[in-house]
């Protein structure tokens, strides 16, 4: 079974992907976008892919994709950035993301896109 | 001049009686003429071919301050500027030829050295034999005249000025550099910030003179209590004219002996202060003073200082409604833009759960919680466009909408979005006529975000027929993308209005299709972004075919 991590700070839309996850068979892994948890979570429980919100006002969800696309450690694991604000996706993908989904979203499109990703 | 006796005898027709008449009716003319030209204000005056002056009247004496036992006998030269000395042989030389000389404006010489500008008038004078022998000058005092000439100019200049810009600190200071040395020889601009009175412009023609006003300035702060000047009328918002500055006013302003030297030295001769007024409320004053050109401001200078500082007024007061203006559609701007993207949070929560559930209850065959779900996923679409509406709306009219531009390929982008829609709206039937086209240039993301909009549309506005044509074909070096629906069509008289912005159509009978009305005006709005249109063509109950008209490939700007 392939494993999600879902970086986000809103705790309802965590639980939320959660459910829709884990009902389409993945082990979900839920964190906030603290920079230092999101490490120690990467490290206990490496994920196949990984869901990032960006906030268009701060920096944190791209700065974080950019550290995990330069780490040793973590350049490999796909990224999927996803944002409430259309002006997201080009600087998502600026900042190194191997795709763009905005909310609200169709989980359809959701998990077509995660298939995609995936690494085989 | 004593009347002179009439006649030695009573009988008018005697021949001696009759040559002491005519003498008399001669002298009385003279006399007569006499009294013309003392009386006159304007100079009258006389010379000799060499410039010799012969008569010089009261008002010459008033004019040029020489009285007529100074003048007469000397050259007219006494009361010409060095540097117009080559007039005065122009004049004898057009003299000469027995030419007239009227009203030449030009600059004569005061006996204290004051320049003054004067209207001439010159005529020769003959003799009995009609030979020149010399000239008839007639001058009139227009420093006045020229003076409310050159008041009106500057405050025509200084008024295109202050409107040229709304940067008033820039303007009012150009202003006052305009002021100096027409107008004053000294202009201060002061604007009260904070309680305080700070000058925001100090000029002078020579820049030296500006420093060593500023440094005296710094030594000795003005008295914010002071009775006049400036402090007094920021407080009272009134006028100040001093045609003659009285020395007790300065001695009055002196802190000390030092200060009061420093003062004496400048000069100061004559100074108005006008207040700038906004809703009625003094918010800062200009202030004019004279000191080398000796000028006397008088009420109607006053007058024109005041007009200025109205018109400065008025500009200051349109910066700053401006700049107020400004931030409050940014404050909106940013309101609205998390606003919605806080709403937006939600929202993606709430589709989650209920497409699950729509997958649990399609997985089940449960017929009674599907419908519901499916109208409830479709509720939830509609909002989300409501609230991507609103977002739209607010960056579209900022100008925030940005616009990416490169080569894509539109067959593509049209099955993409056909595809999409196509999931969504089961029920629809989207039928795909296209040419194959392949690349063009523009926005792919617009472009789609217009096709999304007018698929929309059509399925919104069909409620009975599901059937929807989209055609793709080119022409020449346009591509015409169409979608036609079979719905309740649009009759001709809204056809203009439908394309700005929160236009719905009124249906009072018809069922009501919410939406804030902005799809098709971004839709045209994109369109002619990229060089192109959206056209419509429909009738009521015929249903619409919109065309977004695209060129090819778009020269880079």
């Amino acid at each position: 079974m392939k494993r999600v991590l879902v970086v986000d700070d809103d705790l309802d839309i965590l639980e939320a992907l959660r459910f829709m996850l884990e009902d389409a068979g993945f082990v979900v892994e839920t964190t906030p976008k603290n920079g230092s948890i999101v490490d120690k979570k990467i490290k206990d429980h490496p994920p196949d892919i990984i869901l990032l919100d960006v906030l268009l006002s701060g920096h944190d969800g791209r700065h974080i994709c950019k550290k995990l696309k330069s780490g040793k450690n973590t350049k490999d694991i796909p990224i999927i950035m996803i944002s409430a604000h259309p002006d997201a996706k080009k600087t998502s993908f600026d900042a190194g993301a191997d795709d763009f989904l905005g909310k609200p979203f169709d989980i359809g499109v959701l998990l077509e896109k995660i298939k995609k990703n995936l690494r085989p | 001049m004593k009347k002179l006796p009439t006649q030695s005898n009573q009988d008018p027709s005697s021949p001696i009686n009759s040559e002491v008449n005519d003498f008399r009716i001669f002298m009385e003319k003279i006399i007569s003429w006499a009294s013309i030209i003392e009386s006159s204000e304007d100079a009258i005056i006389t010379k000799t071919l060499d410039g010799i002056i012969t008569s010089w009247n009261k008002g010459a004496e008033k004019i040029f301050g020489f009285s007529a036992s100074e003048a007469i006998g000397k050259s007219i030269t006494i009361i010409i500027p060095k540097d117009l000395q080559k007039e005065e042989v122009a004049i004898i030389k057009k003299l000469k030829r027995g030419i007239q000389i009227e009203h030449s404006e030009s600059v004569r010489l005061r006996k204290d050295g004051n320049k003054i500008n004067v209207s001439l008038s010159i005529s020769p004078i003959k003799d009995s034999g009609g030979a020149i022998i010399g000239a008839a000058k007639i001058v009139r005092d227009i420093t006045h005249y020229k003076q409310m000439e050159q008041n009106l100019k500057f405050l025509s200049e200084a008024s295109k000025i202050l409107s040229s810009s709304l940067d008033y600190q820039t303007t009012l200071n150009s202003v006052a550099q305009l002021a100096v040395p027409d107008i004053a020889d000294w202009c201060a601009v002061h604007l009260v910030e904070d309680g305080q009175a700070k000058q925001v412009a100090l000029t002078h023609k020579d820049p030296q003179k500006i420093k060593w006003a500023m440094q005296i300035n710094k030594q000795y702060p003005q008295d914010m209590d002071a009775k006049t000047g400036v402090p007094n009328v920021l407080k009272t918002a009134k006028s100040e004219l001093y045609p003659q500055i009285p020395d007790e006013m300065i001695v009055a302003a002196a802190k000390d002996k030092n200060h009061l030297k420093l003062i004496r030295n400048i000069g100061l001769k004559s100074a108005m202060i006008v207040p700038i007024i906004i809703n009625n409320k003094c918010i800062g004053a200009i202030t004019f003073v004279t000191t080398e050109t000796m000028r006397k401001y008088n009420p109607s200078d006053l007058k024109i200082a005041e007009e200025l500082a109205t018109r400065a007024g008025l500009a200051i007061n349109n910066a700053r409604i401006y700049k107020e203006t400004q931030r409050a559609i940014a404050m909106r701007d940013d309101f609205i833009s998390i606003a919605s993207h806080e709403l937006k949070t939600p929202v993606t929560s709430l589709k989650v759960y209920t497409q699950v559930l729509k997958q649990h209850s399609q997985k089940n065959s449960q017929s009674l919680v599907a419908p519901y779900l499916d109208r409830m996923d479709a509720q939830v679409d509609k909002l989300t466009k409501l609230i991507s509406d609103l977002l739209n709306i607010s960056r579209f009219q900022t100008g925030k909408l940005e616009f990416e531009e490169s080569f894509f390929d539109i067959n593509q982008l049209i099955n993409e979005v056909v595809d999409n829609i196509q999931a969504s709206s089961p029920d629809s039937k989207l039928i795909l006529q296209v040419k194959k086209v392949g690349k063009i240039y523009g926005d792919k993301d617009r472009v789609g975000q217009v096709l999304v909009n007018l698929l929309s549309n059509a399925i919104k506005y069909s409620p009975k027929v599901n059937k929807i044509i989209i055609r793709l074909l080119q022409e020449s070096n346009k591509i015409n993308i169409s979608v036609q629906d079979f719905g309740i069509g649009i009759d001709k008289k809204h056809h203009e209005q439908i394309f700005e912005r929160f236009y719905q159509v009124d249906n009072p009978q018809e069922k009501t299709y919410p939406g804030l009305g902005i799809g098709l005006y971004i839709s045209k709005e994109i369109a002619l972004r990229h060089g192109g249109n959206l056209r419509v063509k429909s009738s009521r109950g015929k249903g619409s075919t919109f065309t977004l008209i695209l060129p090819k490939k778009r020269g880079k700007k």
